[in-house]
């Protein structure tokens, strides 16, 4: 039981390092960088990364659900998360908070793996025979998807990083 | 108690962004660099690289000296120096 214990506690903090260390690379180190090179090329870079990063992302977030909730089963503690209890003590609101943002991680992501990528990437395709306009609107389409999708990166970055400091906190008695 | 959570808020969020940082450059980034012609492929490794090693190594000296700091916030610092350890 232990050593199951043990590998679970290491999935969950290989999903959760996973996570926030690659939303913080993409956020602060690779979108300032596509800047540097012609949108042409800084598209298929950061389309190629998007959809490998959906992948790798969905598969931490789902990781990370089935090895808490699998952690807190064997810990038979399960009772504790549709229980009021939870928030009577420090270490059981940090953890309703990683849960939360945790949440609002997924809520999230959610909207842009199936709202705004789709409709990024709809706006990306060319259309036959182009007039002038249509590819000046087409442009500024792909501006406003991109902006929105990089405020919801951060939201990400933002909901991930609190997740993950609540979390640790649990081991230490919480915050407050 | 407040200092150690402190200690190993930094210590958990260096590793957070070493690892996943790690992984996402390796596996993510570099096949996608081969997409794009060498020359622009150089501008965004160098650029990400040079950035990455700052930050990169900012994290390692921040793990080490939180471990340093805690090990001897809590009195255990020499153990190091202990052969049985």
């Amino acid at each position: 039981m232990l050593t199951l214990l043990l590998i679970l506690r290491l999935i969950h903090i290989i999903a959760a390092a996973t996570l926030v260390g690659s939303v913080i690379f993409n956020y602060f180190l690779l979108r300032p960088t596509l800047k540097l090179i012609p949108p042409a090329h800084a598209v298929v870079i950061a389309q190629r990364v998007g959809s490998l990063f959906t992948y790798t992302g969905w598969t931490a977030l789902i990781l990370l659900f089935l090895s808490g909730l699998l952690r807190v089963y064997y810990t038979g503690r399960l009772w504790l998360l549709v229980s009021f209890d939870l928030y009577a003590h420090a270490p059981g609101r940090a953890l309703a908070l990683m849960l939360l943002f945790w949440l609002l991680t997924v809520a999230s992501s959610t909207y842009m793996t199936f709202a705004l990528r789709p409709k990024l990437m709809k706006k990306l395709a060319v259309s036959s025979n182009p007039t002038l306009a249509d590819v000046e609107k087409r442009r500024q389409d792909q501006m406003t998807s991109s902006a929105r999708l990089d405020r919801f990166q951060l939201i990400n970055l933002i909901t991930s990083t609190l997740a993950l400091v609540a979390g640790a906190s649990i081991a230490m008695g919480g915050f407050f | 108690m407040q200092m150690l959570l402190t200690l190993r808020l930094i210590h958990i969020f260096s590793a957070a962004f070493l690892v996943g940082a790690g992984i996402f450059n390796y596996f993510l980034l570099r096949p996608a660099l081969r997409l794009i012609p060498p020359a622009h492929a150089v501008v965004v490794a160098q650029r990400v690289g040079t950035i990455f090693t700052y930050l990169g190594w900012t994290a390692l000296v921040l793990l080490f000296l939180r471990g340093l700091s805690r090990l001897y916030m809590l009195g255990a610092l020499n153990i190091l120096t202990d052969p049985e350890l």
